[in-house]
């Protein structure tokens, strides 16, 4: 229990742990903020997986260092090996750079961590398509993507945390989730 | 996949269809998950009513189903994307931002309203540990037996011989060398990771390419007779595989699962 609690807790991190809140977002995103937005939304959205790891693996830090890549926040505790544990390790990467870097420029922060969740289920859904359909991790697969939107869904409200904030926050199920 | 079809089915050896006892207790189906999902919102909505609050349901979770890449099986994906490192289902882009915010009368009221949602003694966090919690509980129980039960598969001589001719197969269709599915996928993996590296430097006029730049990347020459490499290689190994595999596995699994679970009284399992 506590090994899957710790995998949880790092999707809810994922969730809750990084979003930015900018006043300047209210305001509408400056041109700057757009090119974050264009280039993320691409990476988000449109790129393959493959080609995202690609740039987030290599290039990104180089070619785009406004955007904010790799942390390790999802993928240390996911990243151990492809199995169940680590299944959903590249989706949570994806989905943690959605809200690390949309989150500047979307005006509309409901709609960008919608936006963001739906990617995510996506992205957790190709994984699930990876597995031979006869393999009984294809069915873990699924189980388990339908345990992880639904807690990002429920990962906390991006109401509370106030404009320039980048949150560590902490809401219960990520400190208290283990005890 | 189609998630309907995840359940391993096989014939037995008696002509009944049976079924993994295990694999029957996880929700996979859509229909499944979001059956679960409405659960959290019932109880949230009935939570959040005896708070005070009126609670609007969501359900952005229920609407993508119909969207999601599950109509997929596993030869249509592989025909039509490969392993999926250049191409893969995508979502169409969002382009309006429809707002959901809630409206409130003040902010004091907005604050008291996510502290009764999504506070440590919240609804949301309470109706997820009611609903999922006891299926997290489950899946931690069934890791252990399905590691066993897959150990125990591969060990088998007949899915050893099995295994082979899947091999062959694949050598057959020009992958020599090759045992399972995670070995084919490796192999492109590191393949497209030096296909990328090439039409990078091939492509690249800044130090900070624009979107132009990066589309044009996957669209040189060799990335995309890599796309048209990858659709070959995971069309001929899930062929292989439906061939060779699928039916032996699936059988074994039974068997051995029948086995393994003498060893876990402890799992109330059905059946």
């Amino acid at each position: 229990m506590k090994k899957f609690l710790v995998v949880m807790v790092s999707i809810l991190a994922l969730a809750a742990g990084s979003l930015v809140m900018t006043s300047a977002a209210d305001a509408g995103p400056n041109p700057y903020q757009q090119n974050i937005r264009s280039t993320g939304d691409w990476f988000t959205f449109s790129a393959s997986m493959g080609t995202f790891q690609y740039y987030d693996y290599n290039l990104g830090h180089q070619y785009w260092p406004y955007l904010m890549w790799r942390d390790d926040q999802c993928s240390a505790p996911l990243g151990a090996g492809d199995g169940y544990d680590g299944m959903m390790g590249n989706s949570c990467e994806r989905h943690d750079f959605c809200y690390r870097n949309n989150s500047w420029a979307m005006a509309d922060r409901h709609w960008m961590k919608a936006s963001c969740d739906n990617n995510f289920y996506d992205d957790m859904e190709d994984k699930c398509n990876s597995y031979a359909f006869y393999d009984w991790k294809a069915s873990w697969c699924h189980a388990t993507k339908g345990v992880y939107i639904t807690a990002v869904e429920w990962g906390g409200s991006i109401d509370n945390y106030p404009a320039g904030y980048i949150t560590p926050w902490c809401n219960w199920w990520i400190c208290n989730a283990d005890t | 996949m189609t998630a309907g079809t995840l359940l391993l089915v096989s014939c037995s050896s008696e002509g009944a269809a049976s079924s993994s006892r295990i694999l029957e207790l996880l929700p996979r189906t859509p229909a499944q998950i979001e059956n679960m999902q409405s659960a959290v919102e019932d109880h949230v909505a009935e939570c959040m009513a005896e708070s005070g609050f009126a609670y609007v349901r969501s359900d952005s979770g229920r609407s993508r189903t119909d969207e999601s890449n599950s109509e997929y099986s596993d030869l249509s994906y592989a025909t039509e994307f490969g392993f999926g490192f250049v191409n893969s289902p995508r979502s169409p882009v969002p382009e309006t931002e429809a707002s959901s915010s809630r409206d409130f009368a003040s902010p004091e009221e907005r604050l008291a309203y996510d502290e009764a949602l999504l506070g440590p003694s919240g609804c949301g966090p309470a109706a997820f540990s009611e609903i999922f919690g006891p299926m997290q509980a489950l899946m931690e129980q069934l890791s252990e037996p399905l590691e066993e039960i897959e150990a125990r598969v591969s060990a088998d001589p007949e899915f050893v011989d099995a295994r082979q001719l899947f091999s062959n197969c694949l050598a057959n269709s020009g992958y020599p060398g090759i045992r399972d599915r995670g070995e084919l996928r490796s192999v492109f993996e590191a393949e497209f990771q030096s296909v990328m590296d090439g039409a990078t430097q091939t492509v690249r006029q800044s130090s900070q390419p624009t979107l132009d730049e990066i589309a044009a990347v996957m669209e040189t020459q060799e990335v995309r007779q890599f796309a048209e490499r990858e659709i070959a290689a995971a069309t001929a190994l899930v062929e292989c595989e439906n061939e060779h595999l699928a039916n032996t596995y699936q059988r074994l699994f039974l068997r051995h699962e029948r086995d393994v679970l003498k060893d876990y009284p402890q799992l109330d399992l059905p059946g």
